[in-house]
């Protein structure tokens, strides 16, 4: 038996795919509170709510995620540094050896912050910024914040903690992508590009911010390009073979990660945040229930987008991302709209004047994929990067 | 211990230059040298049971790595505390299933997620 990367990763989805005993990583949205009020927002966040989960809960929950063995723990929300607990509730994460990402827009963020940051080796760092001018950045975040997240960069920079921004591509940015290399560059700091995706108050922003099909087809070239910029789970739908082999080839939602939000409800992912999808609450089931049991979850590790099963790019996507699917045609089970192949046949761009849906149950013409049978003896060792 | 180079079972001649009459000696030498070998994790890298096997993950990417050894490898052997050879002494595997695994964790070691210890 042979050690085959290009193998191991139709088999790491299948693996993946049979559900794991518990998440790589979970997304946890630890507040809703906001002290900015960016119109792409997947959580549409900005005050606190009063049901979010206590500092004694959150503790509670990551000791779940320990004694299970998640490994990574993407923390997001909201503003966690608006939290007054979130470092000493990330000082928890990591005594408990789990990795956390943190996602900040830098606002909060000073030399004592960034002094503090520094102890924390098993910190990951994504500072958001969406445009390499003013103009394009406060269009979205606010007026003012492009100059107050270069000055918590510089900061994170002097105090050598490792940090990345965190761009999610629109329209508006996309001609600044080389820019945004270069400002990374300049503080040390890598490039990740996030896909924009119209939940929360991205739905109302979608068609004013969302990229353009040309846009999205040139993306994907210049990515092959840029090999060290990274897109987490974002674009798997759109990069190319070349790329393929530097990120994750799937949808991981309830397959390899979910999502907590602030008040203790699970879904399959950030992107997902609807009650149709609502997996489990956190406040009256162990979360270890809710991972084996949901029948949301299971429903999303048997998914299969039939209408993508003959497309030979079917083995790099399986279908694209559910969540985008869900918030443009209502139905988890159609083909994701920004697909390479869908752009070039054109079925992204005509998406572009359609309003994403509200309403409907989003299990439209579900179809359920059997597994097959895979060989517990055959040593196959498969390279899957996920960030 | 042996450098990886001279040792990879995953090489026809086991690393060496072979000599006529000499490639099946190198190859039982080289299986007979991983057997003594002990591994624990490297820096970052963290290990769990799944149905499939084992799944690493390591904070270099960070990445994934998932090891189809169904039931034969525990998280513990990766405490460095027994050799490959005194862990498999009571689990029978076949010569390639051994040759397998051996090739798997020599590649886990060039990946920097597993140290020799």
């Amino acid at each position: 038996m042979t050690v085959s990367e290009k193998k191991g990763f139709s088999l790491s989805a299948e693996m993946a795919g049979r559900g794991l005993r518990a998440p790589v990583n979970v997304t946890w949205e630890i507040t809703l509170k906001c002290n900015l009020h960016c119109v792409h927002c997947l959580s549409s966040a900005g005050e606190v709510r009063d049901t979010e989960l206590s500092t004694e809960e959150c503790r509670g929950l990551i000791d779940q995620w320990a004694d299970l063995k998640v490994f990574q723990v993407n923390i997001g929300g909201g503003e966690p540094f608006a939290r007054e607990d979130f470092i000493d509730l990330m000082a928890h994460a990591h005594e408990k050896g789990l990795v956390t990402c943190v996602s900040t827009n830098g606002l909060l963020v000073d030399r004592s912050l960034a002094k503090r940051l520094a102890e924390f080796p098993m910190l990951y760092l994504q500072v958001s910024l969406d445009g390499a001018t003013e103009e394009v950045n406060d269009a979205i975040r606010g007026q003012g914040t492009y100059r107050r997240i270069l000055e918590a960069m510089d900061c994170l920079s002097r105090e050598e903690v490792p940090f990345s921004i965190n761009t999610v591509l629109t329209r508006r940015n996309y001609p600044q992508l080389n820019a945004l290399r270069n400002l990374a560059k300049e503080y040390g700091a890598e490039l990740r590009v996030s896909r924009f995706r119209p939940s929360g108050r991205g739905k109302k922003s979608m068609d004013e911010l969302g990229p353009h099909k040309e846009q999205l087809e040139a993306f994907a070239e210049w990515l092959e390009r840029h090999d060290r910029v990274r897109t987490g789970d974002s674009f798997f739908c759109l990069t190319s073979e070349k790329r393929r082999i530097k990120g994750l080839d799937m949808c991981g939602a309830a397959k390899m990660t979910c999502c907590v939000s602030p008040c203790g409800k699970v879904y399959p992912c950030a992107f997902l945040q609807e009650e149709t999808f609502l997996c489990g609450e956190v406040r009256s089931q162990r979360f270890k229930e809710i991972w084996d049991r949901s029948t949301v979850l299971r429903q999303f590790r048997s998914l299969e987008v039939q209408s993508c099963s003959k497309c030979y790019r079917f083995e790099s996507c399986r279908g694209g991302c559910p969540a985008m699917a869900f918030h443009m045609y209502h139905d988890i089970s159609m083909p994701d709209p920004e697909c390479l192949v869908n752009l070039k046949l054109g079925a992204g761009h005509k998406l572009q004047g359609v309003r994403p849906r509200t309403t409907g149950s989003g299990w439209n013409n579900l179809s359920l994929n059997k597994a097959g049978l895979f060989s517990p003896v055959t040593w196959i060792l498969a390279l899957l990067p996920f960030s | 211990m042996g450098s990886a180079e001279c040792t990879n079972p995953c090489r026809g001649d086991g690393g060496r230059v072979k000599q006529k009459g000499q490639g099946n000696r190198s190859r039982q030498q080289a299986r007979t040298e991983n057997m003594e070998k002990k591994y624990k994790l490297g820096p970052g890298t963290q290990v769990r049971k799944e149905g499939f096997g084992l799944l690493f993950y390591t904070m270099q990417g960070p990445r994934l790595y998932f090891l189809s050894s169904g039931p034969l490898l525990d998280s513990k052997f990766f405490e460095g505390k027994r050799t490959l050879g005194q862990y498999l002494k009571d689990r029978p595997l076949s010569r390639s299933q051994s040759h397998s695994l051996e090739c798997s964790l020599d590649r886990l070691r060039e990946k920097g997620v597993l140290l020799e210890c």
